[in-house]
């Protein structure tokens, strides 16, 4: 309905101020010089807001910062006024503007990704009234990533036509000048995209999920050298973000890689030295105990809100408490945690991690017997491992009734998870969509074991919270009123997800999945093992 | 979208000041806002510099014939958008007597905008008549600029009463005390307890300054030309306070 401002490279700023020269004498108006404007892309470390279609820029005049939420194309979807850059999307004042950020960028940090530093001159196209009617940009700028090693480049040259609602006549008139008589062309990517590329990022780069691409004749101990590769490199990238415990997904991100590494030392059977797998298996084992306790505490931290609104008005205020006794003991727990990433048993862990995975495989793997399936191609390993713990959680899962015990389940949630890890590692071998259904079916039921086992810990983990704020002289009658209270009420919730479960693993265990999977992995040949 | 009206039964009160003025600090703190310029002397529009002409007068507009998205104009400001004033807007009661329910139409026509913009500023002309009962409809909160004078002060209690006899629901009432001169003791006395002469009367007061009508020659909202100035900090403040006042 309303046109967008149009951009259009131009390859040089002589031709670029001539254009602008030659559109002034055309159409009656003023032009401005601006001086150097300075403003900042904010987004998410994985990118929440790009990869969601917009962009977060923030520019200041040194008083007030404007934030500008807008689609990639241009159209503003939300603008604000604010004293300083948010940190988080909970830091803006109760909007439309917070609730739907927050929505997209969740609990993540708002990190300055990219400063864009402009100047230029605009031509405020006037009619009779000395209205504007619509505006030529002529602009240089240079964009500056941050990162460990900033680099300042500049962006293509840009001649910016922008409409103003209801002018529609004005700016075509203006359009043609530029497309017709300059033979300009209009940019083909948005401001953001072109400031990426130009600086030679990809914000698809850390989103969490694996990107590496397995053949399925690859030799197996070849393809899970792979996959630890870019594990080594998630664990890498989230550690800074751990350190500095900018939000609570680098130390989740960072785990899950540490866990995937491990599941890959143990599921993926007999293609490193025995001595490799045990030595590593241990070290990784370490470090993911290293981080649960911060990351519990982040975990009750992320769950407060949750937890508010799960009491009665009277008694929301009592739990702040809880809150002071988490943020202590989670800072507590970080300094810990940042020790152990000092410690040499760390460094020494990634560096000689780092240079076995940079080994080449051995010529004949096999011969030497003590990793006798190195050499099988990965795709029969991947199926033969699937099928084997695809297998397990039917059987596992088929054997619970309504008097089975809470162990039962437990059992089947720790199979479904190396079932998941699996399917999560060797995604590449197999056909997308189908995967994307089976994953999808797994996390379902996941979800549901997932709750029913963490509602559980909550309660215990809760009383012991109530036991320790007690003897720390944090809890008065109150708080341990409403402690009790939420107990209480996630122990209901943890009945509701035991009746739930039934019918969770029956559509799992589905005819349609359950061909689903013999299709994908069943082997007619048997593999040995 | 909340819509708020300008309005007072009496002119030259500053209603058009306060539209103009109000729509203008709403749209700079990131609220997507327009302003209907409803009164056919067009000053509101005249201010923005856009010419006073609807395709097709009031009438079509008034008629739903012409949806107002193709009228509206953007300001020079972002984020501020205009619907022109047209002369026809004279004969506004006339046109809006045909239609079904006359006195719905207007917010009938402003359906369509709801999800376009966060805030509309109605500015009306003077008078008590169908069009203002159009108003009283479509508005959720009359602005209601009052002089400090014993007369203005009347004007307020009769608008205030005729609301109160509305069966329908009605707009929420917001005086506040403008064009005040403290040189003058009868303001200075009004001013010194605004609630006293109405319960829901803001505290804060707009003085009279050659500024406003500066507005005028300048043909800009007060705090885009002059935002340091004493009354554009008056405007400032009334904003916040009628956020704070609607928790918005």
């Amino acid at each position: 309905m309303n046109p967008q401002s149009v951009r259009y490279p131009i390859e040089s700023q002589i031709r670029g101020r001539e254009a602008l020269k030659s559109a002034s004498e055309r159409f009656p108006g003023r032009l401005k010089t601006h001086p150097d404007r300075r403003s900042t892309y904010l987004d998410t470390f994985d990118w929440r807001l790009y990869r969601d279609g917009g962009s977060l820029l923030s520019s200041t005049d040194g008083r007030v910062t404007v934030l500008r939420w807008n689609c990639l194309d241009g159209t503003p979807v939300f603008r604000a006024r604010l004293r300083a850059n948010p940190e988080f999307a909970w830091d803006l004042p109760a909007s439309p503007f917070r609730n739907a950020l927050d929505s997209v960028v969740e609990m993540r940090r708002l990190l300055l990704r990219l400063e864009i530093t402009s100047r230029g001159e605009t031509l405020h196209v006037l009619d009779a009234n000395q209205k504007t009617v619509a505006r030529l940009h002529f602009e240089t700028a240079s964009a500056t990533g941050t990162g460990s090693v900033p680099k300042t480049l500049a962006l293509p040259i840009l001649l910016i036509a922008e409409p103003i609602r209801g002018y529609a006549r004005e700016f075509q008139a203006l359009v043609d000048l530029l497309e017709d008589e300059f033979q300009l062309q209009a940019a083909s990517s948005d401001p953001l995209t072109m400031a990426l590329e130009t600086l030679g990022l990809e914000p698809s780069a850390s989103s969490g999920r694996l990107t590496v691409q397995l053949a399925p004749e690859m030799r197996t101990d070849e393809a899970t050298k792979r996959i630890h590769k870019e594990l080594l490199q998630a664990i890498l990238d989230n550690e800074e973000g751990v350190r500095q415990d900018l939000d609570t997904e680098f130390l989740h991100d960072f785990r899950v890689a540490v866990r995937r590494t491990r599941s890959a030392l143990t599921q993926i059977k007999k293609v490193y030295p025995p001595d490799v797998v045990e030595h590593f298996k241990r070290q990784f084992a370490w470090l993911g105990q290293a981080t649960g306790p911060t990351r519990d505490l982040d975990v009750y931290l992320l769950k407060m809100p949750d937890y508010r609104a799960t009491l009665p008005e009277y008694l929301q205020t009592h739990l702040e408490p809880l809150q002071e006794f988490l943020i202590r003991h989670q800072r507590l727990e970080h300094r810990r945690l940042v020790e152990d990433l000092d410690s040499q048993r760390y460094s020494q862990l990634l560096e000689s991690w780092r240079s076995f995975l940079d080994d080449p495989v051995p010529e004949a793997a096999s011969a030497t017997s003590d990793s006798p399936q190195a050499e099988i191609p990965v795709g029969k390993t991947a199926s033969n491992r699937i099928w084997k713990a695809y297998r397990r959680v039917l059987k596992q899962g088929q054997s619970i009734d309504g008097g089975s015990p809470p162990e039962s389940l437990h059992r089947l949630r720790i199979d479904c998870k190396k079932l998941r890890y699996l399917l999560e590692l060797f995604r590449s071998l197999y056909d997308k969509q189908e995967m994307g259904t089976l994953v999808k079916a797994l996390k379902r039921l996941q979800d549901n074991l997932g709750d029913f086992n963490d509602l559980e810990v909550q309660q215990a983990t809760l009383q012991s919270f109530a036991h320790d704020m007690f003897q720390e002289g944090l809890a008065t009658v109150e708080t341990l009123m409403a402690l009790g209270r939420l107990v209480d009420r996630l122990e209901s919730r943890q009945a509701e997800e035991r009746q739930r479960f039934q019918r969770e693993f029956a559509k799992f265990a589905s005819r349609k999945n359950r061909s689903r999977f013999r299709a994908l992995f069943e082997q007619h040949e048997t593999v040995a093992t | 979208m909340r819509v708020f009206a300008t309005y007072n039964i009496k002119g030259g009160v500053g209603k058009t000041a306060t539209a103009v003025n109000l729509a203008y600090l709403s749209a700079r703190d990131g609220a997507r806002t327009l302003i209907w310029d409803l009164d056919p002397q067009g000053a509101a529009t005249f201010y923005f510099r856009i010419r006073a002409k609807v395709k097709g007068g009031g009438r079509k507009l008034l008629r739903g014939k012409r949806p107002l998205d193709v009228t509206i104009r953007g300001t020079d400001f972002e984020g501020l958008d205009l619907l022109p004033a047209d002369f026809t807007y004279r004969n506004m009661d006339l046109d809006l007597v045909q239609s079904k329910k006359p006195t719905r139409q207007l917010a009938r026509l402003l359906l369509p905008l709801a999800l376009q913009y966060d805030y509309l500023f109605l500015d009306c002309a003077p008078s008590i008549s169908l069009v203002s009962e159009s108003v009283f409809v479509a508005a959720d909160v009359l602005l209601v600029p009052t002089i400090p004078t014993t007369l203005s002060l009347r004007t307020l209690d009769q608008l205030d009463r005729h609301l109160q006899e509305r069966r329908t629901t009605r707009p929420r009432l917001l005086p506040f005390l403008c064009m005040v001169d403290r040189r003058k003791s009868l303001h200075k006395r009004i001013c010194a307890s605004p609630h006293e002469h109405h319960p829901e009367m803001l505290q804060t007061v707009i003085p009279y300054s050659s500024l406003v009508e500066q507005m005028g020659l300048r043909r800009a909202p007060l705090p885009a030309f002059a935002p340091l100035a004493e009354p554009s900090m008056a405007y400032e403040s009334l904003w916040t306070e009628i956020v704070n006042r609607l928790s918005l």
